[in-house]
């Protein structure tokens, strides 16, 4: 709040000039002299951030935490809800939720939703598709496998997707898969017969890669490389546990345990909610009280597990790593007849830690439930603003990620006003 | 964008029946194996590679014939399961509630996701017109979904023609349980999901490709404004105009209950009238009035876009990549054969495997970058791939608790080696990954310990080793054994220093470990290789 504050207050004519910019150009103005709130281009925060996704998968109902709808008589909320701030988040409490005001009061600061944002489909296998990569159709990759390719590290894991989708079109090599059943673990601990001794494995191991650096094909190359990670990752075996683990805590420690250990910059975990009963409520919409609760309470634990992990390059994980907590769609306003609600193409998301202008609410519904337009420099409701969408979503988990969003975008900015 | 080009044909004008100048053809033996591997799961016999080596055109006599083997059709419900993506591994009902034994849910998933795929495959094969997917009379059944669901099948062991009981029409694919179990529709959702599905799989019409942008008048917010909009809007209508109607022909696969088996292995005529009273509009295909679900079938098959989707189809299943604006030319001639065949997809599989795209193995030097980014030149095998060479080459299937681990992902492997699960992964890796080497790398090392087992120890003749490598003393006839088995996998004579360095690595394992591993070594390093791997 204090950053978009002081951005107003540097005078009109900068403000709209900065408006005009490309966050490339922004940067490289900054370097030559311009007054801004964010840490300069020479820090690169942004390259070294690792991101964390936790997707709740099936359309979550943003009523219940991030849009306080309980004065708009034409959205269907639950009795008893009221919106309070906590941690400078104006959020929807209620007394099944505690764990909710809980997070916020902890963690506000480092915390900013992003609510209204269109994603544009009401199916759900488009909806998350169009969420995570910005598009419908097959041949993007996702904002992870994105951030993680484009890490300046050599990462033996650079994406480590634990559960949840993976759309790794062009950037495959980059994506460790768990498995749903920890089936990577069994295969690098496998104890068959078949597998030779250590001294012969290493043997074999450097024959084969040996022959793909040999080849002169590109493909020969990317093999080579993979090879080079699998032997980094197989090294970790004792280190960590791939197994994944049947919850969400036992997930999200597999992924905390490869950023502690270095070998990542992203990870996935899907949460399908309180005994994986989903979130995709066309009946029994109450249940998604239950899910929110939950979540939070793991949410608190993560963050606080954060802190105490220390970072390989020095300070803790909590420094260096970005949670982002998203669903595929928001469910339509009004119960159904069967006490639930049907999809809705407007959703939320909540990015919390490294790199965050945290204690702020961006975007807003309206008495219909869309989302307002925003203006994505100050992260306020304006009507000649951006109506935001997933590209934006994505081109801010981008820039946070030190990358030049808009390529990636298509051109469309990210939201500036999120970045601290 | 492409499929509306070049499906209407017309004056677009063509590329010249020429090599591409900026691919180059793969070697003769390295092509075969591709080919081999594409049309019949496996890798070229060692008398198929030597004819090939000494006359590269005798190619063009072997190939040909992997379209008759058995071994093709199972390959082509390979290649359909990776678009039509109904090999998954959960449905809303299970073994429970057929009163399976529990060693039957592998196969019971199995072939309630293969049922349709079986009757793209039986098609193909018969040289049945390529409409007859959506026309045809029947389906595909093994024992088991013949004990389940009301079929009458043909006798025979495995998948045998078979012929609904319960007053389904005939309309091919769309008429089997398989689909539609894997596109089920909600109470809410009024068959729409499945109608969607039904114009990408069989029209590469894709409705969601479509932005859904909600507006503000009518109001959302109540039933009565969605139906309105639905109705009215001209951006719901965009779509709802044509698919509303589809989804209202489908209402004999409508189930009270989703969970509930004896209700989806029926059909349902008492509920095809439902549709209109769901949807408020009649069966209707794009304009034209159906009734019912033959009669759907029936327009669909007169459908340009029917044949042009195969084609789009078998191009991206073969070249291993989606086809663009680039492509139109390929598409194009590959079309006029497939038409001139009389829609027999042999014909449309032999025009697409002599086109240099599906032959190249490299580039020219004045290729373009954007050629070279295009092109998949080299190929990933896939884990049906992986399966099915293997278990022809060694003998070895990889199970675990009568689950086949290439073939699912509850507890094996598949989107791990690159495959798709039908679900959350709907398109085959293209490039190697870590997990993907991983599994690359346990499959080989079993594969091989089984391989030396069966051809080595215990004497069977005729395998992939020869009885009488074993013991080899010399090391010419080492370097020359194991240079044949260089040769039959990799379909490439290794140069002097290869044939080295693999003979170096087996005396190292063999002094180490003993003979026995040292051919396990040699076997698993060479299924690992670069040029095993790729195609």
């Amino acid at each position: 709040m204090a950053e978009r504050g002081f951005r107003a207050a540097a005078g009109h004519g900068v403000c709209e000039l900065l408006m005009k910019m490309s966050r490339r150009h922004l940067l490289q103005a900054s370097a030559a002299g311009l007054l801004l709130p964010r840490p300069l281009l020479a820090e690169s925060p942004g390259n070294g951030r690792r991101f964390l996704f936790v997707y709740c998968k099936g359309g979550w109902d943003t009523t219940y935490v991030f849009s306080p709808m309980g004065d708009n008589a034409e959205v269907d909320t639950e009795s008893n809800a009221q919106a309070i701030e906590s941690g400078g988040i104006l959020h929807v409490d209620h007394i099944d939720r505690p764990a909710v005001r809980a997070f916020f009061s902890k963690y506000g600061k480092q915390t900013c939703i992003l609510n209204g944002f269109e994603v544009r489909s009401i199916a759900h296998d488009k909806a998350q598709r169009l969420l995570f990569t910005g598009s419908p159709s097959t041949g993007q990759d996702d904002w992870g496998s994105i951030l993680a390719s484009q890490s300046e590290s050599n990462l033996t894991m650079p994406y480590i997707h634990v559960t949840g989708p993976s759309y790794a079109a062009n950037t495959q090599e980059s994506v460790a898969r768990l498995g749903s059943n920890g089936q990577l673990n069994a295969l690098l601990e496998f104890s068959e017969s078949a597998r030779p001794s250590s001294d012969i494995e290493a043997l074999e191991d450097a024959f084969v890669l040996q022959r793909a650096m040999d080849g002169n094909r590109n493909f020969d190359a990317r093999l080579g490389k993979v090879l080079e990670s699998l032997t980094g990752v197989e090294s970790l075996v004792g280190a960590i546990n791939f197994e994944g683990g049947d919850d969400l805590e036992s997930r999200l420690e597999t992924v905390l345990n490869c950023f502690e250990l270095g070998v990542s910059r992203c990870g996935i975990v899907q949460y399908d909610g309180v005994d994986e009963l989903g979130w995709d409520t066309h009946g029994g919409n109450a249940i998604q009280s239950s899910h929110y609760q939950e979540l939070f309470g793991v949410l608190t634990d993560l963050m606080d597990d954060l802190k105490r992990r220390p970072s390989p390059n020095g300070g803790s994980l909590y420094d260096e790593v970005c949670v982002v907590v998203c669903s595929e769609m928001g469910r339509h306003p009004k119960l159904n007849n069967h006490q639930g609600k049907h999809h809705w193409t407007y959703t939320s998301a909540m990015l919390v830690g490294a790199g965050v202008a945290g204690g702020q609410v961006i975007g807003q519904y309206d008495s219909q439930f869309f989302g307002l337009r925003v203006n994505p420099w100050t992260g306020q409701l304006d009507d000649r603003g951006e109506a935001l969408t997933d590209k934006h979503f994505g081109a801010t988990l981008l820039a946070l990620g030190g990358l030049d969003a808009e390529v990636y975008s298509g051109g469309v900015p990210p939201i500036e006003a999120a970045l601290r | 964008m492409l499929l509306l080009l070049w499906a209407c044909g017309g004056d677009v004008q063509t590329e010249a029946l020429t090599r591409d100048p900026e691919l180059i053809a793969l070697e003769a033996p390295r092509l075969l194996r591709r080919m081999s591997l594409d049309l019949r799961g496996s890798l070229p016999s060692l008398t198929e590679l030597d004819r090939v080596e000494a006359d590269p055109a005798a190619l063009e006599d072997i190939w040909p014939t992997y379209l008759d083997e058995q071994a093709f059709e199972e390959r082509l419900v390979e290649l359909f399961s990776e678009q039509w993506l109904t090999r998954v591994d959960r449905f809303n009902v299970g073994i429970e509630d057929y009163h399976l034994p529990e060693d039957k849910e592998f196969e019971f998933h199995e072939s309630v996701g293969e049922e349709p795929l079986r009757i793209l495959a039986h098609i193909a094969t018969m040289d049945r017109p390529w409409t007859d997917v959506v026309t045809w009379d029947g389906t595909m059944a093994n024992p088991l979904l013949a004990s389940i669901w009301p079929l009458e099948r043909s006798d025979g062991e495995g998948w045998q023609p078979a012929r609904w009981t319960d007053n389904r029409p005939a309309a091919g694919v769309l008429s089997s349980n398989g689909l539609w179990w894997r596109y089920y529709t909600t109470p809410f959702n009024f068959n729409r999901t499945r109608a969607a599905a039904l114009t990408k799989l069989v029209l590469c019409e894709d409705y969601l490709e479509r932005p859904v942008r909600l507006s503000a008048a009518p109001s959302l917010l109540d039933e009565d404004g969605t139906e309105e909009s639905i109705r009215n809007d001209p951006a719901c209508q965009s779509c709802h105009s044509t698919l509303d109607p589809i989804a209202s022909a489908l209402y004999g696969f409508w189930w009270y209950e989703i969970y509930d088996p004896a209700e989806m292995s029926q059909y349902h005529p008492d509920r095809e009238p439902m549709g209109e009273m769901d949807l408020g509009v009649r069966p209707s295909f794009f304009g034209q009035p159906v009734e019912g679900l033959a009669e759907l079938g029936q327009v669909l098959a007169e459908d340009p876009r029917l044949t042009s989707c195969a084609v789009e189809q078998a191009f991206q299943a073969f070249l291993r990549r989606e086809a663009d604006l680039a492509d139109f030319g390929r598409l194009q001639r590959v079309q006029r054969a497939f038409e001139d065949g009389k829609l027999r997809y042999r014909e449309l599989i032999r025009a697409l495997l002599q086109e240099p795209a599906y032959r190249a193995g490299g580039f020219s030097e004045d290729a373009s970058e954007e050629s070279r980014s295009r092109e998949a030149v080299d190929r990933l095998l896939s884990p049906s791939q992986w399966a099915s060479s293997l278990s022809e080459l060694t003998g070895f299937e990889w199970k675990e608790e009568g689950w086949e681990q290439l073939k699912n992902d509850r507890i094996g492997h598949r989107v791990l080696a690159g495959g798709v699960d039908g679900d959350g992964v709907d398109r085959p890796a293209s490039s190697p990954s870590m997990s993907q080497a991983l599994v690359v790398k346990r499959l080989a090392q079993l594969a091989a310990e089984h391989v030396v087992d069966r051809d080595l120890l215990s004497g069977q003749e005729g395998g992939l080793l020869r009885s009488e490598w074993w013991g080899l003393e010399s090391s010419s006839d080492r370097i020359a054994a194991l240079s044949e088995l260089h040769w039959r996998l990799l379909a490439r004579r290794p140069s002097a220093e290869e044939a080295e360095a693999l003979h170096a690595l087996f005396e190292a394992v063999e002094s180490h470990a003993g003979e026995q591993k040292a051919w396990q070594s040699a076997v698993s390093v060479l299924l690992r290789d670069t040029e095993f791997v790729s195609y």
